[in-house]
């Protein structure tokens, strides 16, 4: 258990909000999803959540986003519940997220996808209007801004998916693998993205995705699940070489991709 | 040449009223996939606002007995609020509903507020003629128009304009069309499905007053049965043009509008009572041909 080196309250020396899941159960009639998982996830930091297929990581995500009710666990941001919160509110506290297909708002404008996402903080159209086109700039996307998303390419459409996410003002982004039907430098290109989050926008990520050099190149921590439960979390480094990782989801098939990439 | 501007005229005010209706069904059909069959009962509930309740053939006014800005200002007014109440109570509670259910609820609303009609005014139509200035003919190039049939099509034309802009330019407006196509992800990004809704509702009352001072000025009668007709004629307009596209839905209204006025010319004489019927056959024949409506709506099924 050496990499489950996290004291209980957190990784210290990241300020900011926190935003806990604890002990969270999800049971489907008899078949358990997850069995008494946590994450910690901070403001500034990015980790990483890995999994073999059904390992429960998506299921997880779902309970923080207020999708999944847990049967059993609690589900936090500074102390706060959010298990009853509508799914406004819980983007209102700062909880946003994006999804494996972009689901972008497809006949409307890349611009008006990112102005519906400011609007719940109360703000006129001219000031979601200035937020989007900031994030715009920022992302690299100022070209497209009034073309109607459905137009898009596949990694702008996800550029823009994460754009929209950043629009609602998050404390933290729960991103639902962003790499998958990229090509290498799409994938650099994300990851660069990806990393400068934290900085740029004080916003914490968490990160769902199978392609592990976009998880080693983003994450400072990596969570891993297996059969609902959490098998290991640590630096990426004490992860890739930990036995029971290389088991479970490594194993023979991800070995060779795992192994051959560069760790920061 | 004057004869088919006359029916042009005809066919075009007529689908107003059709692109009325179809565009208040398709409006709240796009954001909650609701079916609102009700839409046509707020409109007799409009008209039937302008009488006080009263069993006799003799109609007895009510907001009718207004000045004219005030009579509109409230035959709105009621109609919103019918509509506003009507999701508050009906179809709130339901949000979570299959669409059949909620279809359910809409045919149960309709049919109560049918019977609530008949409870306090009978079933008999009421003949109201909604002042005489707008019962007049005007001459434009040699064409004899009747000025409520012009009043008509400048006020459905305007509320086009101005709805498209609402959509367009408005937060609120911006929020409908993202909740239109992902109802389940606008909420996730902080719209507030009630306000949403509730603005459709709100709309598509506006819009059904709209309609209910429109058609009592244009036949004179108020009957029970007026509204839910419409909403028959205005919901396969939708389905035409395409469910979930607005600009389908509001030019399915114009043309089931112009596909009566033309079959009301052309039709022998025998069979122009039969008209709506070949008017649905002519439904059925471009659902064959175009599934999906005349602007299909490419957005995938909500998840």
């Amino acid at each position: 258990m050496g990499i489950l080196d996290l004291p209980r309250g957190g990784p210290s020396g990241y300020p900011g909000s926190r935003l806990i899941a604890e002990g969270v159960t999800v049971r489907f009639g008899g078949v358990s999803a997850l069995s008494g998982v946590d994450l910690e996830l901070g403001q500034s930091e990015i980790v990483g959540l890995i999994g073999p297929n059904g390992a429960g990581k998506t299921t997880l995500v779902n309970v923080l986003t207020g999708f999944q009710r847990p049967t059993q666990g609690k589900v936090e941001l500074d102390g706060l519940d959010l298990r009853s919160d509508k799914p406004f509110q819980l983007a209102a506290r700062g909880i946003s997220r994006t999804f494996q297909a972009g689901r972008l708002f497809r006949r409307l404008t890349v611009r008006e996808n990112l102005e519906v996402a400011g609007f719940h903080t109360g703000c006129t159209r001219r000031q979601a209007r200035e937020t989007a086109d900031r994030l715009l700039e920022e992302l690299d996307l100022t070209a497209f801004a009034g073309s109607t998303a459905g137009s898009l390419n596949y990694g702008h459409e996800r550029r823009v998916g994460i754009g929209r996410a950043l629009a609602t003002k998050p404390k933290f982004v729960l991103m639902d693998e962003p790499a998958s039907g990229m090509n290498d430098a799409e994938c650099e290109e994300l990851v660069a993205c990806i990393a400068g989050i934290p900085a740029q926008f004080g916003c914490g990520v968490l990160l769902i995705e199978h392609n592990m050099k976009v998880i080693l190149n983003a994450c400072e921590r990596i969570q891993v699940m297996d059969g609902g439960k959490r098998i290991a979390m640590g630096k990426p480094k004490a992860i890739i070489t930990d036995a029971r990782v290389r088991a479970a989801y490594f194993g023979t098939r991800h070995a060779t991709a795992a192994g051959g990439n560069g760790i920061h | 040449m004057g004869y088919f501007l006359q029916v042009v005229i005809d066919a075009v005010s007529l689908g107003s009223l059709f692109a009325l209706v179809s565009l208040s069904i398709g409006l709240i059909f796009g954001i909650m996939r609701l079916i609102n069959f009700a839409q046509g009962d707020f409109v007799t509930i409009g008209a039937y606002s302008l009488l006080a309740p009263a069993a006799g053939a003799a109609p007895v006014l009510f907001l009718g007995a207004l000045p004219w800005p005030l009579m509109i200002v409230l035959v709105l007014a009621v109609v919103v609020v019918l509509a506003l109440v009507t999701e508050r109570v009906a179809f709130r509670p339901l949000r979570n509903a299959e669409p059949a259910t909620l279809l359910v609820s809409s045919f149960a609303v309709s049919y109560f507020l049918q019977n609530l009609v008949i409870v306090l005014y009978t079933s008999r139509p009421k003949a109201l003629s909604l002042g005489t200035e707008i019962s007049t003919v005007v001459d434009i190039f040699g064409l004899r128009i009747a000025s409520i049939q012009l009043l008509t099509i400048v006020v459905t034309i305007t509320l086009l304009v101005a709805i498209s802009a609402f959509l367009r330019f408005t937060p609120l407006g911006l929020q409908m069309r993202a909740s239109a196509e992902n109802f389940r992800m606008a909420r996730l990004l902080g719209v507030r499905a009630n306000r949403v809704i509730a603005g459709a509702f709100a709309i598509a009352g506006f819009l059904g007053g709209v309609v209910a001072l429109l058609l009592t000025a244009q036949t004179g009668v108020i009957d029970v049965r007026a509204g839910a007709t419409l909403a028959v004629f205005g919901f396969f307009a939708t389905v035409i043009g395409g469910m979930g596209s607005l600009v389908g839905a509001a030019l399915g209204g114009f043309l089931v509008g112009a596909v009566s006025a033309v079959l009301q010319t052309i039709l022998p004489a025998d069979v122009r009572p039969f008209r709506d019927a070949v008017v649905f056959a002519a439904v059925i024949v471009v659902l064959l041909v175009r599934p999906r409506g005349i602007i299909a709506s490419k957005s995938k099924e909500r998840v």
